[in-house]
């Protein structure tokens, strides 16, 4: 119990940084460890596979994500530019009041939680051999679909002396009529 | 231990030839990538290819319906009808590809590659047999066009036409998920079947909450055919694109979607229930509304291939009008209505990429006098465009016919009268281009290269069915005919 606590308020500390944090490289590693601490809570509730996805795909792939887009854009110079303005107070006040209130409900109404019977059966196992049965097919056509946007991404991106030189042929080419 | 989609695999080897196509293709162009003289392989590999996969769909078409692989997909006549018209036409846009200046030299195999991806998704869709199969047919289809669009990298049209696509084609994805979650959500079941089952058990507010998500379900399946709410990006992509690419576009995707359309009308709606005299109400105003817009909108273009394209939104809704009847008949006339189309969008489409490729655009003037100096080609494209209008003695006439018998047995009066005035409307701007050709004066008397022997031989090969199949339809209707969807 005490360890669920201790990770909750990490939680919330890494959650509230990524919010308030003025730097947006800070804000990124914020949300970085706001995902890991969250998959800690995971593993600490014994649903290891989720803790493991969570890991991989939240803090592996989105929030490194997040880090490549601000050092291809540069962000640091727009961190000056936080406007006070009435209405962002408005829409803040808002979203506030509606999560208070979803909350409200929740307790008022012993909307059933998340228990740790439900994570514990071994959905692995479970999740795979569903994978590998009834839903193969599907599997296996994501795969053709990636191999085949492998090649698009690299069509796209690509850029050769090649295509330069045919388009100024073109070019020439056009003013004809 | 699971290894019972083994025996499913034997009904399932034109997709798994197109994914054996598509690596070795792969391999080949990393191998020849440099060396010019051994690119013939990559033509020969490809063309054979699609030719065996065409050769095997024809010896699954006799085979016995299932499904298989666990329900996700279902092979029937109707199916690998439908497939076979795809390869066709991806045949029809690669030969096209190879000849055109529009794809950059470097990017020839890209294209092939791209397309033979593309053409799986349409296999998917064709036969999805569950709302898992259907999105990932849908994405492989979108998500490999939008780099299509823009395989003319250094031309913005084209990059713009890229960029259109992929938005349009994100949000529409996306609103079909929701609507598809929604369903799954009243339903309880991803498999088609078992939705069906399920959907004469439904009560009045499941009903209630059913309709919209059916609506939001249909804009996926609407945007890939260019249905009309979701038609805006359609003539942009197609004019920006490459005309190899649209020629393409013009055909697989379209076909894919309508053959989706058609399977998950008649495994919801064939039976009688508030939510039937729904989806027939919303698939009429839609027919009449795309075949309305479509052709009133190409009008007033001044390039071919922009008018090709509303056309294209046009002969879409007229497969729509097919549809409402929900029965056989509208059945095989929308699968004998998208064999003509084949033909007469792939002819249209070579001629006007040859006459573009010479003069840099493809705008009505650049076909004048066109009779005078190649009169084959003249006579060619004049057929295709009287076909298209729906004159007989050609197949054109009867593929719209056959829409219009099923539709007047059903007795849908208002639709029938609707598409005949639209042919009406359709014939002032197919035969433009015919009066242009004869009636003008060449503009200059370049000889137009892209006009060799082989070329005119194989437009001309390709014609000859629109002549044939408007006079001996028997055979080919015949097909048709046996191109029955199996409902488990």
């Amino acid at each position: 119990m005490a360890i669920d606590i201790f990770l909750t308020i990490i939680t919330v500390i890494f959650a509230l940084m990524l919010v308030f944090s003025k730097r947006t490289v800070v804000s990124a590693f914020a949300l970085l460890m706001t995902l890991l601490t969250l998959a800690l809570i995971y593993f600490q509730l014994g649903s290891i596979f989720l803790s493991a996805v969570q890991v991989l795909i939240n803090a592996g792939a989105i929030a490194i994500l997040f880090v490549f887009v601000m050092m291809l854009i540069n962000l640091e110079q727009f961190q000056n530019n936080r406007e006070k303005s009435k209405i962002k107070l408005v829409i803040s006040t808002f979203t506030m009041l509606v999560v208070l209130g979803v909350l409200a409900l929740v307790i008022n109404n012993n909307i059933e939680t998340l228990s740790v019977n439900n994570l514990t059966d071994n959905s692995m196992n479970a999740l795979f051999s569903k994978l590998f049965s009834t839903y193969f097919l599907p599997f296996e056509m994501a795969t053709v679909l990636l191999l085949a946007a492998i090649v698009a991404c690299i069509v796209i991106t690509t850029h050769e002396k090649q295509l330069v030189e045919e388009e100024t042929e073109l070019h020439k080419m056009e003013p004809k009529l | 231990m699971y290894l019972n989609y083994l025996a499913s695999i034997s009904r399932y080897i034109p997709e798994l030839l197109l994914v054996m196509l598509m690596v070795g293709l792969i391999l080949i162009e990393t191998t020849y990538a440099n060396d010019d003289k051994n690119k013939r392989y990559i033509f020969i590999t490809a063309i054979s290819g699609l030719v065996v996969t065409f050769i095997s769909l024809l010896l699954n078409l006799d085979g016995k319906s299932e499904t298989i692989f666990n329900n996700s997909m279902v092979i029937d006549s109707f199916s690998t009808t439908m497939k076979m018209i795809m390869v066709l036409g991806t045949l029809g846009a690669y030969y096209l590809s190879t000849i055109s200046k529009e794809i950059y030299e470097s990017l020839k195999t890209e294209f092939i590659i791209m397309a033979i991806g593309i053409l799986i998704g349409g296999m998917i869709l064709a036969s999805a047999n569950n709302m898992l199969m259907m999105y990932i047919g849908i994405e492989t289809l979108s998500i490999i066009s939008y780099v299509m669009a823009a395989l003319k990298k250094n031309d913005e049209r084209s990059s713009e036409a890229g960029l259109k696509y992929a938005l349009y084609g994100g949000i529409s994805s996306g609103i079909m998920l929701f609507g598809m979650s929604h369903i799954f959500g009243v339903i309880g079941t991803i498999q088609f079947t078992g939705m069906a089952a399920n959907i004469a058990k439904l009560d009045h507010t499941q009903i209630l909450i059913m309709m919209p998500s059916f609506v939001l379900f249909f804009a996926g399946i609407g945007y890939k055919i260019a249905a009309v709410p979701f038609h805006m990006w359609s003539p942009d992509v197609y004019e920006g694109s490459p005309t190899p690419v649209t020629t393409f576009f013009a055909i697989v995707p379209k076909l894919a979607g309508i053959s989706a359309l058609v399977r998950v009308t008649m495994i919801f709606f064939s039976t009688a229930s508030p939510l039937s005299v729904m989806w027939v109400g919303l698939m009429m105003v839609i027919a009449a509304l795309t075949m309305t817009v479509g052709n009133v909108s190409a009008i007033g273009q001044k390039s071919v291939k922009r008018m090709l394209a509303y056309s294209s939104i046009s002969h879409a809704g007229i497969m729509i009008a097919g549809l409402v009847v929900l029965n056989k008949i509208g059945i095989q006339a929308i699968v004998f209505y998208s064999m003509i189309y084949l033909f007469m969008t792939l002819v249209a489409f070579y001629i006007t990429n040859i006459v573009q490729d010479k003069y840099g655009n493809d705008h009505f003037e650049r076909f004048q006098g066109l009779a005078y100096r190649y009169p084959y080609m003249a006579i060619m494209m004049s057929i295709v465009m009287f076909s298209l209008t729906g004159l007989p003695p050609l197949a054109g006439f009867v593929a719209k016919w056959n829409i219009i018998n099923s539709l007047l047995s059903s007795k849908f009066y208002t639709l029938a009268i609707v598409l005949v005035l639209n042919s009406v409307v359709s014939a002032y701007y197919y035969l433009k281009i015919v009066r242009l050709m004869t009636l003008k004066q060449p503009e200059s008397t370049e000889e137009i290269e892209g006009f060799g022997f082989l070329n005119q031989f194989i437009i001309v090969a390709m014609t000859a069915p629109v002549i044939i199949l408007g006079i001996f339809w028997d055979s080919v209707m015949n097909i048709a005919y046996n191109a029955k969807l199996f409902i488990p």
